[in-house]
C-alpha cells in the first residue's frame, strides 16, 4: 500500500465513518519498501488540492518521513511537456518537467512528494482506527478491510 | 488513434485490451462479454466527451475506483488508456475486491497494461480487499465502475466465509478439497446476485451519496433480469436528484446487457 492511499481510506465500521478519529488510520509495525513509479509532476500538482494535508503529515510521520507543516502551494496545471528523459536516478520518465515553467524550489517539492507519497510502499503492517481500535492488516502490500461479521 | 475516415457515430474507438495471460488457474472472473461491454462503453466518443467535460484538464485529479475488479481487465484498460479516454493522465485509480486472489491478479494486470502504455497511462495506487467501498473515506470517488454479481439466483452467497475465516491467501493450482471449496465459493461471489440479481447492486445504490464526490459518476452494468426500468425509477427517485442514462446495450447469448451512468 502506498502512503498516498492512506489519504483515501477510513475505518470500515459504519459507526466510525462520521468520527474524525477514524481518519487517517494509523500505521503500525509497518515494513516499508521503495517502489519505483514514473514521476508525474502534473499529477502531484493537481492532486494536492484534494489531499488532507494534516492527515498526510501524520501518516508520513508514522512511516518515518517529515513533511512540511503547511501544504505546499503549487498551481493547478493542465499540460506537461512530453520529452522522454532519464532523471538523476537513471529511471526513464515521460516527463522532463511541467510545461509553463517550474521553479527549482517547486521541482524540489514535487520530487520530495513523489518519493514519499508515490514510492513509499507498506509491504506488511497494520492500520489502526483511532476511534474503535480495529486493526486492518496489510499483507504483501494489499490491505484487508473486510470486517468480521459481528462488526458489520 | 489515427483513421482516414471517421467511424459512424456510436462506434467505440479501438484501444488494445489488456493482457491477462498471467491468469492461469486462479479463481477469478475471466474477462467476458460484460467486461468487454464496459471497455466499449468507455471507448464511445460520446462517453469520452462526457468525462472530459465533467473532469476538464486543470481541475483537481480525479480518483477512479472499480468495485469487483476480478481479473483486473477493466481497471487495467481504463488506467492504461486514461489519456485517451479521459483527456488527462493525472488520474489516480484503485481497485477493490472481496477476494485477495483477485486483488493480487489485478495488480499485475494493471501494472503490465500501464507499463505498455506510458504515454497515456494513469497512476495506479492500490488494490484493497473490501466489501464495496467500505474502506474508503466518504465522498471521495469521482469515477466509480461496477460490474456487479448481476445474475438472479435463488441463493445469495454470504461474505461471512471471507469475513470470519482465516486470512485469505492466493488460491492457485488447487490441490486440497479446502482450496476447491474456496474456488467454488469465490466464483459464486463473482456472479450470484440473489433476488432479481440486485442484492449487491442495491447495497451500493443505498450508499451512493456517501461514496461519490459532488462531480462523481457511477458506471453500472445491468442485465435485463435486473429490470433496468425499475432501477431507473428507483435511482431517479432517490434524494438529491440523480440522473441515470443508458450508455450502451448489447445482446450476449441469452443475456441482454447494458451499461448505465448514474450522476447528479
Amino acid at each position: 500500500m502506498k502512503l498516498l492511499t492512506a489519504n483515501f481510506l477510513s475505518c470500515a465500521v459504519k459507526a466510525c465513518k462520521s468520527s474524525p478519529l477514524s481518519f487517517p488510520l494509523h500505521f503500525r509495525e509497518a515494513e516499508l519498501a521503495s517502489k519505483s513509479v514514473p514521476y508525474n509532476p502534473l499529477l502531484l500538482s493537481n492532486l494536492l488540492p484534494r489531499l488532507d494535508w494534516q492527515a498526510l503529515v501524520t501518516s508520513s510521520k508514522e512511516l518515518g518521513f517529515t513533511l512540511p507543516d503547511a501544504k505546499p502551494e503549487l498551481p493547478l496545471r493542465s499540460t506537461t511537456t512530453t520529452t522522454t528523459t532519464a532523471n538523476d536516478d537513471g529511471d526513464m520518465n515521460m516527463d522532463g518537467g511541467i510545461g509553463g515553467g517550474v521553479s527549482d524550489e517547486e521541482e524540489k517539492t514535487l520530487r520530495m512528494l513523489h518519493k514519499v507519497l508515490m514510492e513509499t510502499e507498506v509491504v506488511e503492517g497494520k492500520m489502526v482506527c483511532g476511534s474503535c481500535g480495529f486493526e486492518y492488516g496489510i499483507h504483501q502490500t494489499v490491505g484487508n478491510f473486510l470486517l468480521p461479521s459481528h462488526l458489520v | 488513434m489515427t483513421s482516414t475516415s471517421a467511424p459512424p457515430p456510436g462506434t467505440p474507438l479501438k484501444f488494445p485490451t489488456p493482457s491477462t495471460s498471467h491468469i492461469t488457474s486462479q479463481p477469478v472472473y475471466p474477462p467476458s462479454e460484460d467486461s468487454y461491454l464496459l471497455l466499449d462503453a468507455f471507448s464511445l466518443p460520446s462517453e469520452i466527451a462526457f468525462i472530459s467535460t465533467r473532469f476538464p484538464a486543470g481541475t483537481p485529479s480525479p480518483l477512479l475506483v472499480e468495485i469487483g475488479t476480478g481479473s483486473g481487465v477493466v481497471s487495467a484498460f481504463l488506467a492504461a488508456h486514461a489519456g485517451a479516454l479521459f483527456g488527462r493522465q493525472d488520474v489516480i485509480t484503485m481497485g477493490l475486491d472481496v477476494s485477495y486472489t483477485a486483488n493480487t491478479v489485478t495488480e499485475t494486470t494493471i501494472s503490465k497494461a500501464c507499463s505498455q502504455h506510458p504515454e497515456t497511462s494513469a497512476t495506479f495506487l492500490d488494490c484493497i480487499t473490501s466489501d464495496l467501498t467500505s474502506c474508503l473515506k466518504p465522498k471521495c470517488v469521482d469515477i466509480l465502475v461496477f460490474n456487479p454479481p448481476y445474475v438472479p439466483t435463488p441463493e445469495y452467497p454470504s461474505l461471512s466465509t471471507l469475513r470470519d475465516g482465516k486470512q485469505q491467501k492466493v488460491i492457485m493450482n488447487s490441490k486440497s478439497q479446502e482450496d476447491y471449496d474456496m474456488e467454488d465459493y469465490l466464483l459464486s461471489l463473482t456472479y450470484a446476485g440473489g433476488d432479481k440479481g440486485m442484492e449487491t447492486t442495491d447495497r451500493l445504490l443505498d450508499q451512493l451519496h456517501e461514496v461519490l464526490s459532488g462531480r462523481g459518476v457511477l458506471y453500472l452494468l445491468l442485465c435485463a433480469g435486473n429490470r433496468p426500468p425499475e432501477v431507473v425509477e428507483r435511482v431517479t427517485g432517490m434524494e438529491s436528484g440523480w440522473k441515470m442514462d443508458r450508455v450502451i446495450e448489447r445482446r450476449a447469448g441469452r443475456e441482454l446487457l447494458s451499461i448505465w451512468r448514474i450522476y447528479r
